[in-house]
């Protein structure tokens, strides 16, 4: 058994104004360049070697022919 | 004396505590499931019969993803709403009524499944979670499933009822961020669950009672999914609910922004429906062009994720700066990793951040050819709802289990261990699962293998991918097990005069912030509905104008886009046909 104890150890603390998320910027463009990468290696993986899958005329498109 | 929620609303904290307990016995029975799929599947251990396989994957798929989010849902909702509004249930033999209803519904569902292992009984629903035609289950099998969604109608309408009456009291006042949030979700549900009622009561129950001779399978394919992708946002928003309330309050800090929360929450309400001819992209018998409308609408639904990803981040953020964090990574050190509560939540939404890639290749109409129907989507889902919607609800048990049973819990240091121990295993599971699937290797599938066939991987083996899926379904079932021991053992402590008491984040930027206009939820659900009726009724009418409403297989009938009226009178005779053979059958029995 042992007791729920409260973590939050804070030291400080920031308004709204003096706050400032530039971690959260960093740690998204981190993400966004994860996927940029991913989604250039797609092209390897889908396409070399391949036809586009999806093709259609206009008439396909819209479901008349 | 503590304020913990059960101080404050014991009877309420008893209905969330069942509603839990329930949920937690879907999960045990899912997760016995969900293993004896993985040694079969992979060939390390099988002693089930591969037909057998088919009746795993549907008890696997449904326990989990209906029983267990679900039931954990509604308790959590029941929590937000009584919490958040500051006022009990508005009747609490209601509130139980639509509980019941929910228990003997999957109840029902639930016995249809598992009599599908014994021959003593010709009842069976093999038909796995995608439970659309041409696969049949026996009735008791789609009744169950429509009271126990009748019952989720009725505990959204008491979570209305609740809020018209707080309302009345605070005629001026903003809604609570949870009521908020759990009204826009149940808005959504309302409209998302039309299609699987329709899908059921007009067609597959009639079908499988034998009041109708055959269905149109496209009809019913599309009337699931028209509910199968929404219901992910049924099971994701709590998730993300308990991200944007709790996460930062255990971080430290604050929500970054109320108003974006909503705008979130309402651009869910907004797109979650008109999105499900997504899962149809190799159906032949929709055009194209309403494919390309389903893809438009699902690649918006990216925003509210982004959205999500931004202002929980920044709420971490702000609670490790709070803490003394600083720099531009160094703060991710300085957020509470010992706490269960926060490893678990942080931890599922890192996975979900992978999740959003394999999600936009599902999205993307030609890549998703690629990989529909392959080990990958089973590989996507198990990060969705499998971990950011599993492990929160998980992790967040860790601390909604002192509140609703006054116990303090049995052990933190096993709840931390569990909660890495399920992203540890999942990270082996999923990612060997995505892999199999840019090779080829089919979902729903019993043995897949084949003579005079290999599937090449050209970074290393189908072996080491067969061995990684084996060793994160063997780790994921030993993260339950100290799941169930920590309930098991917070059970029987004794009662607690030292709980947290029951809070939720602050905000930094707060309701005052948001226009008014986020709040006028007939506005969003009217915007909803006519996105649906664009999305749906085209489609709609050409499915049923190529294939018949019954099927092709009797009478096709002569309707068109022309003639929509002819529409509703062959749909009133048909009923009023079902009706009358409900009627004779009872006279002549």
């Amino acid at each position: 058994m042992c007791p729920m104890t409260d973590e939050s150890e804070q030291r400080r603390e920031i308004g709204h104004d003096e706050y400032d998320p530039v971690g959260t910027l960093a740690l998204i463009t981190v993400y966004f360049l994860i996927i940029a990468l991913l989604w250039v290696f797609m092209y390897f993986v889908e396409f070399l070697g391949n036809e586009p899958t999806v093709v259609g005329t206009f008439l396909t498109v819209v479901g008349l022919a | 004396m503590s304020n913990a929620y059960i101080d404050d609303f014991p009877a309420e904290a008893k209905l969330v505590r069942t509603a839990f307990y329930s949920s937690f016995l879907a999960l045990a029975l899912g997760g016995v499931f969900g293993i004896i799929q993985t040694l079969h599947r992979t060939g390390y251990y099988r002693f089930i019969d591969s037909a057998d396989y088919y009746t795993v994957l549907t008890a696997h798929g449904v326990f989990l993803v209906i029983s267990f989010t679900i039931f954990f849902l509604v308790g959590v909702f029941t929590w937000a709403i009584t919490t958040s509004l500051d006022r009990g249930v508005e009747d609490l033999r209601f509130t139980w009524g639509w509980y019941g209803l929910m228990a003997i519904g999957i109840t029902l569902s639930g016995v249809a499944i598992l009599a599908g292992f014994t021959d003593a009984t010709d009842i069976s629903a093999s038909v796995l979670f995608t439970f659309y035609a041409p696969l049949q289950a026996h009735p008791m099998f789609y009744l169950g499933l429509v009271l126990f969604v009748v019952g989720t109608w009725l505990a959204g309408a008491d979570w209305f009822r609740s809020w018209w009456a707080w309302k009345q009291e605070n005629p001026d006042a903003r809604i609570p961020l949870p009521t908020f949030m759990v009204l826009t979700t149940m808005l959504m549900w309302y409209i998302a669950t039309l299609g699987v009622a329709a899908a059921i009561l007009l067609f597959l129950l009639p079908w499988s009672l034998g009041l109708v001779d055959s269905v149109n399978p496209l009809l019913t394919r599309t009337l699931f999914w028209f509910f199968g992708h929404p219901v992910v946002y049924f099971w994701l928003m709590p998730a993300y609910m308990m991200w944007y309330i709790m996460l930062p309050k255990v971080s430290g800090g604050k929500l970054f922004s109320d108003p974006l929360a909503r705008v979130v929450f309402v651009l869910f309400l907004i797109l979650s429906v008109p999105t499900g001819i997504h899962h149809q992209y190799l159906d032949p018998g929709i055009a194209e062009g309403f494919k390309f409308i389903a893809m438009t609408n699902t690649m918006f639904l990216l925003l509210p994720s982004l959205l999500t990803a931004f202002t929980v981040v920044a709420s971490m953020e702000h609670g490790a700066r709070q803490r003394g964090g600083e720099g531009y990574f160094g703060w991710l050190t300085a957020l509470p990793w010992r706490d269960p509560v926060f490893t678990g939540m942080a931890l599922a939404g890192l996975m979900f951040a992978a999740a959003g890639f394999s999600g936009m290749i599902n999205a993307g109409m030609n890549i998703n050819y690629l990989v529909h129907n392959t080990f990958w989507v089973v590989g996507h889902f198990h990060l969705t709802v499998g971990t950011a919607v599993a492990l929160t609800f998980m992790a967040v048990t860790y601390w909604f289990l002192p509140q609703i049973t006054g116990r303090a819990l049995w052990s933190r240091s096993v709840a931390l261990g569990q909660v890495v121990l399920w992203f540890v295993g999942m990270t082996f599971m999923s990612n060997a699962m995505h892999r199999g699937g840019l090779l080829g290797v089919p979902r729903r599938t019993a043995e897949p293998q084949y003579d005079g066939f290999e599937f090449e991987a050209a970074v290393g083996s189908m072996g080491e991918l067969q061995a990684q899926i084996a060793l994160g379904g063997i780790l994921l079932t030993l993260s339950l097990v100290l799941f169930f021991a920590n309930v098991f053992g917070t059970a029987l402590n004794g009662r607690s005069d030292e709980l947290p008491a029951n809070e939720y984040a602050g905000t930094l930027s707060g309701p005052e912030d948001a226009p008014l206009v986020l709040d006028n939820l007939k506005l969003w659900t009217a915007i909803a509905v006519v996105l649906v009726i664009f999305a749906y009724t085209f489609p709609l009418l050409s499915i049923v104008d190529r294939g018949g409403l019954f099927g092709p297989d009797i009478n096709p009938l002569p309707v068109s886009l022309e003639t929509v009226h002819l529409l509703a009178f062959v749909l009133e005779s048909h009923a009023t046909g079902a009706l009358e053979s409900i009627a004779w059958l009872g006279v002549s029995r």
